[in-house]
């Protein structure tokens, strides 16, 4: 009886795989057949860096609907197509895989790794990648890497802005010190911090690394504190990041604290508590959803205007504010493509690169710090605002602040 | 009549026979007939996006079959399986692209780089066994990705990339999907005749009898140590492979390809394919890789829509929920699921 229902179940899954082949197949001329404009997502909800891939996926989602509700973009509906990679080389392959036979022109990508190894594959399809605010700094450069597009700030621009502000605030008469996430952006980010305290004149206290899966973070507390730097600057995430907070309360009170755009979120202020969160500071690529910027406003009168339910993630998760950098600046590029082949014209991969290299001076609905991207340079703008809790909530202390330029930096002049 | 459904009244009466690996005429034309759908049928029928994923299934199999070798048929435990991968792919990745080593000098010596290696590690098998040699295993993980996000100036900065030349020789042309595939599946079928051959071989029985009781082994003149050693050398150099193949698909290797969860997934991948089978690494190799796509194209095909932020989670959970089934419906893994339904045919229409 047991080997009976055994063989059935796997001939039921053999025979739904072989449907699922040929669904897959289907899916491809369906999506190419339309007007729309298929852009695909690289998503990552699932996995160590869900937090991103929230915010982000379902700010992307809500502007795509919203615009394709008020008409689209001259006309054109977007399909937005977001397949999960669970932050896995592997699974981004497949899904690019995927997103290519659906015929997407661009896709965004959530993840350093992930963006990495999109990299070639992405020039070969000809289908520009788009992953603001993480990545590899050698991808600013258009003509190496013609169809990655960082379009915003990386990590070691984060690390030099929040320099730059800390001296413009403190005086050059500081020493800073970093705690590093084990993995790549971590430590690039703390790389840009010492380039840019030695740029300006400052000191720098030293380096700290936290290990990827590491579950207590003691002992890094305990050498962020020995290294008695005058602020210390942090490239955690998530939990880890409530941790070395909380851990930093608790030995150094009074020591200032910042971090990278990935840990300045309601969990940071809820994990270590507002009392010990005062004063903390840290920097985004985009303008926080709690400064209610234009894009904010029009996505609450939307939903208020069509009876929707607003979606809770954009109060909830601030890394909201960076998926509606990356959707406004696809919007633009969108624009800027129907603007090359006319709004009824076919939009290739290639059209899009050309879109987005034509973009000049774009501030998306008050999200973004000025986007100018061109074919040689595609970083697209090296600058953060920095916030700093008050009163239990990120307030905006320094506007679209720019670094000195990092050493390693390919030349983009 | 030569019998189609093969072994029904074959008995094997002399040693050749035992260890042959046509045990019946009939496999012989099986696995011409594999070959054929797999060298050419599926590069002219498959649409690219199938190409990448069979790619995917065939990377993955390269190393699970190369686990297979040490847990399957040796007996130990690796959970350092990633980091040999990734010995692998940083080797030839660096000797192609720095030292402008063609990739035929490349690829062998990555593979023997990535053996080395694991034999550092090796060695501690012969103290400890079980957990003990999985944690000393798991050493190699955190070694070789401190060594990757820590010495840049081998890897060139804390990213960590390195570019792989692409491979173009005719129709082997590693820029192209079908390029990438075919590469792979010689690579994988070139390993599944040599794990073939090496368990046919005398240095392969002594392994297998190293894992069924080693001091027995000990006993009858066949040396743990050598045998161990051994093993760890062949299954690490298979991972190397993968590695390197790896990075022929997606042009590039960087540091956080090869991660813990990657040993993970090649355990998980010979657990759920049958453990000591070539044919079950691959069945595992393609369950695992494929079952995620399986599921998340099958809940709309069949009327289940979620919103993204659902569905991923809920995919998660049926694709644990699936490997827990398959473990404990059938716990001698895809393989013994195959063979039961060839027993069922081959014995039909007297099957009970």
């Amino acid at each position: 009886m047991k080997r009976r229902m055994t063989k059935g179940v796997s001939l039921a899954l053999g025979l739904a795989l072989f449907a699922t082949a040929c669904a897959g197949d289907d899916g491809g001329s369906e999506g190419s057949s339309g007007e729309d404009i298929v852009i695909g997502v690289a998503g990552a909800r699932v996995g160590p860096i869900a937090n991103v891939g929230e915010g982000v996926g379902e700010a992307v989602k809500d502007w795509f609907e919203m615009v394709n509700a008020n008409g689209g973009i001259n006309g054109r509906k977007v399909k937005l197509e977001e397949i999960e990679t669970k932050y896995e080389v592997p699974s981004a392959l497949e899904a690019f895989a995927r997103l290519q036979q659906s015929k997407a022109v661009l896709v965004a990508v959530e993840g350093t790794a992930l963006s990495d190894a999109l990299t070639p594959v992405s020039e070969q399809s000809k289908i520009p990648i788009m992953f603001p605010g993480q990545g590899n700094l050698d991808t600013v450069d258009g003509e190496a890497f013609p169809y990655a597009f960082p379009a915003g700030p990386l990590y070691a621009h984060q690390a030099t802005a929040t320099v730059q502000q800390q001296v413009d605030e403190l005086g050059s008469d500081i020493s800073i010190g970093c705690v590093a996430w084990e993995p790549p952006p971590g430590r690039e980010y703390c790389e840009g911090v010492k380039n840019a305290t030695e740029a300006l004149g400052a000191e720098f206290a030293g380096e700290v690394v936290i290990p990827a899966a590491a579950a207590d973070v003691d002992a890094q507390v305990r050498d962020a504190v020995a290294l008695d730097a005058d602020v210390v600057l942090h490239a955690a995430i998530f939990g880890q990041a409530v941790l070395l907070l909380k851990g930093l309360c608790d030995q150094a009170p009074d020591l200032p604290v910042g971090a990278w755009h990935w840990a300045i979120t309601q969990n940071e202020i809820n994990g270590a508590g507002a009392e010990c969160m005062e004063g903390k500071f840290g920097a985004s690529m985009s303008t926080l959803p709690s400064d209610e910027p234009e894009a904010v406003q029009m996505l609450r009168d939307y939903w208020e205007e069509n009876d929707i339910e607003p979606n809770p993630v954009l109060d909830d998760n601030s890394l909201y504010g960076n998926g509606l950098y990356i959707a406004t600046v696809i919007e633009e590029g969108i624009r800027q493509a129907l603007e090359i082949v006319g709004d009824d014209g076919e939009v290739t991969g290639e059209v899009m690169k050309q879109a987005l290299e034509s973009i000049d001076g774009y501030e998306g609905y008050g999200v973004t710090c000025p986007i100018t991207m061109s074919e040689k340079d595609h970083s697209g703008n090296r600058a953060v605002n920095i916030y700093e809790i008050r009163d239990g909530s990120w307030d905006r202390i320094g506007d679209c602040v720019t670094g000195p330029p990092v050493s390693d930096e390919p030349d983009v002049s | 009549m030569a019998l189609i459904a093969m072994e029904t009244g074959r008995f094997h009466e002399k040693y050749a026979e035992e260890i042959a690996v046509y045990g019946t005429p009939y496999r012989r034309i099986w696995i011409l007939a594999v070959l054929a759908v797999t060298f050419v049928v599926v590069p002219l029928v498959a649409s690219p996006y199938w190409l990448v994923v069979l790619t995917l299934v065939g990377i993955a199999a390269v190393g699970a079959t190369g686990l297979n070798v040490l847990v399957g048929y040796a007996g130990q435990i690796s959970l350092g399986h990633a980091a040999f991968a990734a010995v692998g792919a940083y080797t030839s990745g660096l000797l192609v692209s720095r030292a402008e080593a063609p990739f035929w000098v490349a690829i062998p010596t990555a593979m023997v780089a990535a053996g080395v290696f694991s034999l550092i590690f090796g060695l501690a098998s012969l103290r400890v066994k079980g957990l003990y040699l999985a944690i000393a295993t798991l050493a190699a993980q955190y070694i070789v990705q401190w060594i990757l996000s820590s010495w840049t100036w081998i890897t060139g900065g804390f990213q960590g990339i390195v570019f792989f030349e692409p491979i173009q020789i005719g129709p082997l042309d590693t820029t192209t999907p079908t390029g990438r595939y075919l590469l792979v599946f010689i690579a994988l079928a070139l390993v599944v005749m040599f794990v073939e051959n090496l368990m046919r071989s005398r240095s392969g029985r002594a392994m297998i009898a190293v894992r069924d009781q080693d001091i027995a082994a000990a006993g009858s003149a066949v040396s743990p140590l050598r045998y161990k050693l051994l093993a760890f050398f062949i299954s690490s150099a298979i991972a190397g492979l993968s590695g390197v193949l790896y990075g022929y698909n997606a042009g590039l290797v960087s540091t956080e390809a090869f991660t813990l969860a990657l040993s993970v997934q090649y355990l998980a991948m010979i657990l759920v394919g049958g453990l000591g089978s070539i044919p079950g690494s691959i069945l595992g190799a393609a369950f695992i890789t494929m079952l995620p796509i399986f599921l998340r194209d099958l809940l709309p095909a069949v009327g289940f829509e979620f919103s993204a932020s659902v569905e991923v989670h809920l995919l998660t959970m049926l694709f644990g929920v699936a490997i827990l089934l398959f473990l404990i419906l059938e716990p001698r893994g895809l393989y013994g699921l195959f063979r039961n339904i060839k027993d069922y045919f081959r014995m039909w229409p007297f099957s009970y």
